[in-house]
């Protein structure tokens, strides 16, 4: 599996298709994502929208060189760190409620962590750091490398390292007590 | 949530904006950018073009002389010439540039048109070998409607013009007294 790069080359070839290919491959796991920075399911749908938009309007900026799963995860990881220091794109949180939100943000899970225990895994999550969360996230609901994961988080691959084993120590605490309960 | 078409609609028209955004800043570069280059890069050329045209005036300010009169005096005879072979004229004119050029500097108040005290104290100088017998000679350079004056007195080159003095090097006396030996058509001035 190439994560998009094959069907992307055939898009800048001309086939339009491969384009609708691409976005139903990598649009849910890209806002799902995005989410984890955001914490708004509609800002970061707009982010992941915008971010598809680049990969058309600047066809030649993508070398091939990593996986377009990567790439466009970069992207969208710049974007949603953008939008969190200047908050230039409107809130959707002020205009909806949280109730639909969250409808919306559990029907996304769903829909991508079919297994349960990614579920739960899903919801511990949420105790831990944000580093923690996005090197969970990215190594294990994505299954990317920790090399990808590393390109993506801006980090070295020790560091990813460390993160996950961390975030491991702490998951395995919060994941016992919630079967105890 | 949007359906995959709405996504993939919102995903063209963004890209689309994005796209005539690129031109349109293409657009702005060309059309202002460029121009604006263009004419800066004009107007440094043209300074630098002006500064040098002044340069080359100032320098041939002299050169450019057409005629030149010539009046020697010993103190007793006045004999006088007129100089209007070009070559003469710019080589003239130029020996009186490189004289000034390499020329001491003057005391101030020291003129020939002095008085004895000043003339005596200037006299009193071993460098300066002017001397009241010595043969004196006026060279007035026309160019035009415009004259310049200079005399020479011993090893003191006066500029009548400007009423400043100049004290020269024994190699350029010597260097106008050969190119005046050089002139033989003299005519004598009662």
């Amino acid at each position: 599996m190439d994560n998009g790069a094959g069907s992307y080359r055939r898009f800048l070839n001309g086939d339009e298709n491969a384009f609708d290919e691409i976005v139903v491959e990598l649009f849910d796991k890209l806002v799902f994502f995005i989410n984890r920075y955001v914490n708004d399911y509609h800002t970061a749908e707009d982010l992941a929208i915008d971010v598809f938009a680049y990969l058309i309007a600047n066809k030649h900026r993508y070398n091939f060189k990593t996986s377009l799963k990567t790439y466009v995860f970069m992207l969208g990881k710049s974007r949603a760190l953008n939008y969190i220091k200047h908050r230039k794109i409107l809130s959707f949180t002020d205009i909806m409620s949280e109730e639909d939100l969250c409808d919306e943000s559990l029907s996304l899970e769903e829909k991508l962590l079919t297994d349960e225990k990614k579920r739960s895994l899903n919801t511990a999550l949420l105790t831990l750091s944000q580093d923690m969360q996005i090197a969970v996230h990215l190594v294990y609901f994505e299954d990317l490398s920790y090399d990808e994961a590393a390109k993506i988080m801006k980090k070295t691959r020790k560091q990813v390292d460390n993160l996950l084993y961390r975030a491991k120590k702490q998951l395995r605490i919060i994941l016992d007590k919630n079967e105890e309960v | 949530m949007r359906s995959f078409e709405e996504r993939k609609d919102e995903i063209l028209k963004r890209s689309n904006e994005i796209i005539k955004k690129k031109k349109r800043r293409k657009k702005i570069i060309i059309s202002f950018c460029i121009p604006l280059c263009v004419f800066l890069s004009f107007v440094v050329i043209m300074t630098g073009y002006e500064n040098f045209a002044t340069e080359i005036e100032d320098d041939v300010s002299i050169a450019s002389t057409v005629t030149v009169e010539i009046n020697m005096s010993d103190g007793q005879d006045n004999e006088k010439t007129v100089i209007k072979d070009r070559v003469q004229t710019d080589e003239l004119s130029n020996l009186i540039l490189a004289s000034i050029a390499n020329s001491m500097s003057f005391p101030d108040g020291f003129s020939q048109t002095d008085d004895g005290s000043a003339e005596d104290a200037l006299y009193s100088r071993a460098d300066i070998y002017m001397q009241k017998n010595s043969v004196q000679y006026e060279f007035i350079l026309i160019s035009g409607n415009e004259k310049q004056i200079y005399k020479l007195n011993g090893n003191i080159l006066s500029d009548s013009t400007n009423g400043i003095n100049y004290l020269l090097s024994e190699e350029n006396v010597s260097e106008f007294t050969q190119m005046i030996s050089n002139i033989t058509d003299w005519e004598e001035v009662q």
